[in-house]
């Protein structure tokens, strides 16, 4: 059903995917500033950033990246099954794909309480680097960690919610093969926090060598 | 006969007015009046707390504060201004309630979402003003670092109020460039979008765009602030000049969240009270649009003595001009629309000439400051201060003004005494210029900005300003009290009091709760008066 102020469903729809582009675009503007902290704080620190990076699981990372790939995949089939009128279909794969995304923010909890456990946690890292032998600037680093993957995994939260929300309207049957576009917006969603951590895995995984 | 049916009516009219109604609503115009007012009163706190900085400022000493709590009134006076009351005003306030009116639309594209823009406003606000009980803020409305990371004050309360408020910007935001996009009436070209939707519009863009690195910048300052991070800290290793990148990023664009909108009244007033079109139609348009896009390249002017390099400072300066070439584009088809038209003076246009006054006065002293050699020796004086709140104040203020009258009878559906609104415009703007044309002469003697203490031979200036804020406010008093008693008992206004050709003035005042009972026409467009036939430069 159309919502009142709106001429046809078509409207609606165009008027969704505009707006949720318009989410994407913003979302990629806060994560555009930390990125470009993270770059200049880089160029004046290279070996603190090689430090920090070092200091990272690169199995776990890359894990992850499977991870959530694998989930933009199952996602993605989601749409296409709703469109075919595979509501069953469509409700496994999103199933699967918030699967994965609890597997995400488990892996990533481990990781997390890797770094307490060595005392790099949010607040006590400026010490901590110097007492583990790593440059002072090592703790620009890991502040730029938590505060990316930090706000990266609330992100991925959020579009859990998302799909959620998407799965209870495909049940209720307000997600149709005629009107797929709910859960083909929160798939867009999706996409992007993926992408985000494809930039974060090398930014705090893979690069150490790089100056 | 059924003696029910009054009392049913009655029912549902005290349900249609009920405080829970209003609480609820996803009409764009009762969120936009909820907007008019929240700001309006955040614009009265802001100015208590400016007319309290300035009666400090009587004697050359302490006259009624101390120093640090100076330091905190200026910067809630900043923080308040700007972000509660210039930032939102217009866009969230008139353009919720007009914007979709001058589109022809039922309401915006996602009417929850804007009332939810409007409750997350509020508990930004709640967060902002909330820091009041930690004993406020004291690093000045730009939060700069390394001093916020160090202040003794609660500053990650006011960065996270500021952040929550910049969401509701984005909000907001990205509903009217959805609604511009999809909800046009049939027959509704883009290049026949009256010039206040294009004003919000290229306002939106901005909002979206550039308000969450901001948010992200005072998240982190405030994080440095509690934890001792030293992201922007140059004693553990971060850069204070990286903070100010991030913060004029936006907050140099935010001037034109500020000013793109204003504009937009101002062309809609003038050309109403012309009964005329502008001369250029494109030529407002692009300008508009210009002027959103080199606001994205312009920041660097605010840092010219914080250690950046040559080439930088030309080359923000050269993009600072630009700007200017577009609004005095937009300056001249003001002027020509007003000098091609039959000018009935009336208070909305009073107030335009106001913003003339101020707007090319204040943008005249922009270009002197924008040229980095005369900036060195005016930087962080009271000759910005007056350079901004000519122009940015000055112009947002006077503009708000404009709309408040030009659509207030859309809004109320009453009239106003058109004499109690032009004696309230000669005493804003007096009282407006007497408070800042003598701190343009105290910047330009070495009166530093954001001082508690000044030598004795400033106190006459100091004194001046102090009169002129005085009148000022005196001026908003009886504007609130005679708009006040308008909307109480004024006579009925009927659905286009100016004779305007807009769009919004084409259905009942106020609107039905869908805006138009037969679907806009829009083959007589917004601007086409009969006395004045076709007469613009494009065709």
């Amino acid at each position: 059903m159309t919502a009142a102020h709106f001429e046809d469903a078509k409207q609606e729809a165009d008027a969704a995917e505009l707006g949720v582009w318009l989410l994407v675009v913003s979302e990629l503007l806060l994560f555009a500033g930390l990125f470009a902290i993270y770059v200049y704080t880089r160029a004046a620190y290279p070996d603190a950033f090689a430090a920090g990076i070092h200091h990272m699981s690169r199995a776990l990372g890359t894990t992850n990246t499977f991870v959530l790939l694998t989930s933009s995949l199952s996602a993605a089939l989601a749409g296409a099954a709703m469109k075919a009128n595979r509501r069953g279909l469509a409700l496994a794969c999103i199933g699967f794909t918030l699967l994965c995304g609890l597997a995400f923010l488990g892996i990533k909890s481990i990781e997390y309480r890797g770094h307490l456990h060595e005392g790099m946690g949010p607040t006590m890292f400026a010490a901590a680097a110097e007492a583990g032998g790593m440059p002072r600037a090592t703790a620009l680093f890991f502040s730029l960690y938590w505060l990316m993957t930090g706000l990266h995994a609330a992100h991925v939260v959020g579009g859990m919610g998302g799909f959620l929300w998407a799965a209870h309207r495909v049940h209720r049957r307000t997600i149709t093969a005629e009107r797929p576009h709910p859960l083909e917006l929160v798939t867009v969603y999706w996409h992007f926090v993926d992408l985000v951590w494809i930039f974060l895995w090398p930014a705090f995984y893979l690069t150490a060598t790089i100056r | 006969m059924n003696v029910d049916l009054p009392i049913a009516a009655l029912e549902a009219e005290r349900k249609r007015t009920s405080l829970a109604s209003w609480a609820t609503t996803t009409d764009h115009k009762r969120i936009g009046i909820m907007f008019l007012a929240a700001t309006t009163l955040a614009m009265a706190l802001g100015g208590l707390f400016a007319l309290i900085i300035r009666i400090e400022h009587l004697t050359p000493t302490a006259t009624i504060v101390d120093a640090h709590t100076y330091a905190r009134l200026f910067t809630l006076h900043g923080v308040v201004m700007v972000w509660l009351f210039m930032i939102p005003a217009i866009p969230s306030g008139f353009g919720n309630f007009v914007l979709p009116l001058m589109v022809g639309a039922k309401d915006v594209a996602f009417p929850r979402l804007n009332l939810a823009s409007f409750y997350v406003f509020l508990l930004g606000a709640a967060i902002v003003l909330g820091s009041l009980w930690w004993g406020a803020v004291d690093t000045g409305w730009t939060f700069y670092t390394p001093y916020s990371a160090r202040s003794p004050d609660a500053v990650l309360p006011a960065a996270i109020g500021v952040f929550t408020v910049g969401i509701s910007s984005i909000m907001t935001g990205i509903n009217f460039v959805a609604t511009v996009h999809t909800l046009r009436v049939k027959g509704l070209r883009w290049m026949k979008l009256p010039f206040f939707v294009w004003a919000v519009y290229g306002t939106s863009i901005i909002q979206v765009l550039a308000t969450p690195v901001l948010g992200m910048a005072l998240f982190l300052a405030g994080i440095d602030h509690a934890f001792h991070v030293g992201m922007f800290d140059p004693e553990k290793g971060g850069d204070p000049v990286l903070f100010q990148h991030l913060f004029w990023f936006y907050s140099h664009p935010a001037v034109y969240i500020m000013i793109l909108p204003a504009m937009g009244v101002v062309s809609e007033v003038v050309c109403t009270f012309s009964a005329n079109r502008a001369p250029s139609y494109r030529m407002i348009v692009y300008s508009t649009i210009g002027i959103s896009l080199v606001g994205f390249v312009a920041w660097g002017h605010h840092m010219f003595v914080a250690g950046i390099s040559r080439f930088d400072v030309a080359a923000f300066g050269v993009l600072s001009m630009l700007v200017s070439i577009f609004s005095a584009i937009k300056v001249y088809a003001w002027v020509g629309t007003m000098r091609g038209g039959r000018v009935k003076l009336r208070t909305p246009l009073a107030y335009v000439f106001a913003f003339l006054f101020l707007f090319v006065f204040g943008g005249m002293t922009g270009v002197a400051v924008a040229t980095t050699s005369l900036d060195v020796h005016w930087h962080d004086t009271y000759f910005v201060v007056a350079h901004f709140h000519f122009i940015m104040v000055g112009g947002t203020f006077t503009a708000f003004l404009a709309g408040l009258h030009y659509w207030f009878p859309k809004i109320t559906g009453k009239t106003y005494s058109d004499r109690a609104g032009l004696l309230g415009v000669a005493a804003v703007f007096g009282g407006f210029f007497l408070t800042f044309f003598p701190q343009f002469l105290l910047g330009n003697m070495g009166m530093p900005r954001r001082y508690f203490d000044y030598p004795s031979a400033f106190q006459p200036l100091h004194v001046t300003s102090t009169i002129g804020a005085l009148i000022l406010a005196a001026g908003l008093v009886w504007t609130l009290v005679y708009l006040f008693i308008a909307w109480r008992s004024g006579a009925p206004a009927g659905n286009d009091p100016w004779g305007s050709a807009g769009f919004e003035w084409r259905t009942a005042s106020p609107p039905p709760e869908h805006n138009f009972l037969a679907p806009l026409d829009v083959t007589r467009d917004a601007y086409e008066y009969p006395e004045n036939p076709d007469t613009e430069l494009d065709r």
